[in-house]
């Protein structure tokens, strides 16, 4: 039997899987819908699903994560569905009428989310690197001369921080595009 | 893995996945490439990375991320819970269902067992709550009712005017809730039922409107 229905099938079991994973499907789920009611809602029918299908969970097949993120989705897609909420409205334009636009823009809205996890997940020096040089656009040397170091340790802890990043989507499900 | 002598060759991997690769060092890098199955492996993972970075804009990453309410966690136990009880009440009607046919039988077998008994059931198994509230007690007698366990209880102390649920925890960590009262003045008597067999109840307690355990005790029935 999986190590995961144990998990779900006490009330200690529930609250240690949501305090491992709960704010992170309640962030994925605000990123998705946009509201904070819906994303909670979101979180609690996922644990319910979760506790219903635990037996089907398989831990040689991926991790309680990666299974419980399957799940947020599908629950996201229901509630856009259900409420005419589009998936990360203020983000992703690819919303239609036609009820298509769901697995694209979803995707989409689920490596953001991943990549803002795995940014969080880097140690502050990595992640300081990237942001400043990566996304400010500010030249390694600037950085270097900010933070009072070489040249050389601010684009070895960018190559770091790629290293890392790459580690952390993969156990976050990252989906490569290549 | 790149093996030692590439380490040198780090940093401009890194500023090459990002597209901030130094001129000075395009020529010798690229040199470096061509000979290094290894490097040249890391620099497309590294650009992959690199891609997915540009799928959310920089106030994402500088700005606080939403986190939940503080009671979502008791939300999510509670749906779960609920889910838990009705399928224990759908099992339950099936069981009865089946047993349907037998109920005359049983019912002459239960009324044998409580003669023999001697009573037993009737004074059932009285615990007494422990809280960590200073002028807080409770005092609770649990019966075996044929639809689960009957708590009469005995609670002072509780605010008046904020309300309380009340638990029973089964031998397999489940809880049932046996009902919710409000606090009040003095000391109040309640009859509440949890639809649990009391042999296998194991805790009964009491939680506040902030989902904070206030009394709590152990059963050991009889």
């Amino acid at each position: 039997m999986a190590d995961s229905q144990p998990a779900l099938a006490t009330d200690d079991g529930v609250r240690a899987v949501y305090a491992a994973h709960g704010p992170e499907l309640y962030r994925f789920a605000m990123r998705s819908l946009g509201d904070r009611g819906l994303a909670e809602e979101a979180v609690q029918e996922t644990f319910v699903r979760a506790w219903r299908a635990a037996d089907r969970f398989d831990d040689e097949l991926g991790s309680l994560r990666t299974w419980l993120f399957a799940i947020v989705r599908n629950v996201v897609i229901d509630l856009s569905r259900a409420r005419a909420v589009r998936p990360g409205l203020s983000q992703v334009d690819a919303a239609s009428d036609d009820g298509l636009f769901v697995d694209e823009a979803f995707d989409r809205v689920l490596t953001a989310w991943q990549v803002e996890e795995a940014l969080r997940m880097l140690s502050d020096e990595h992640r300081a690197a990237l942001v400043e040089v990566h996304y400010k656009g500010r030249a390694y040397s600037d950085v270097a001369l900010g933070l009072g170091v070489p040249v050389g340790t601010v684009k070895s802890r960018v190559y770091y921080a790629l290293k890392a990043m790459r580690l952390a989507l993969e156990e976050l499900g990252w989906a490569r595009d290549d | 893995m790149t093996t030692d002598p590439c380490r040198d060759w780090r940093g401009a991997l890194g500023a090459a996945a990002i597209g901030r690769m130094d001129p000075a060092e395009e020529i010798g890098l690229l040199a470096h490439l061509d000979g290094c199955a290894a490097c040249r492996a890391e620099l497309r993972d590294l650009t992959a990375v690199a891609r997915a970075l540009g799928t959310i804009p920089v106030d994402n990453v500088t700005s606080a991320p939403a986190e939940p309410s503080g009671v979502l966690g008791e939300l999510v136990l509670e749906r779960v819970a609920h889910e838990r009880d009705v399928l224990r009440g759908r099992r339950a009607r099936r069981a009865l269902a089946a047993a349907g046919s037998f109920a005359t039988a049983a019912a002459a077998i239960v009324a044998l067992v409580f003669f023999v008994g001697g009573g037993s059931p009737a004074s059932g198994t009285r615990v007494v709550l422990g809280s960590t509230i200073r002028g807080v007690s409770a005092s609770a007698t649990l019966r075996s009712e044929a639809v689960g366990t009957k708590v009469d209880v005995k609670v002072a102390g509780l605010r008046p005017g904020h309300y309380y649920w009340l638990w029973v925890t089964g031998d397999d960590g489940h809880r049932i809730p046996a009902g919710t009262f409000s606090g009040s003045r003095g000391s109040t008597t309640m009859q509440l039922m949890a639809a649990l067999p009391l042999s296998e109840a194991r805790r009964i307690w009491v939680t506040d409107d902030k989902h904070q355990v206030v009394l709590d005790a152990a059963v050991h029935p009889s």
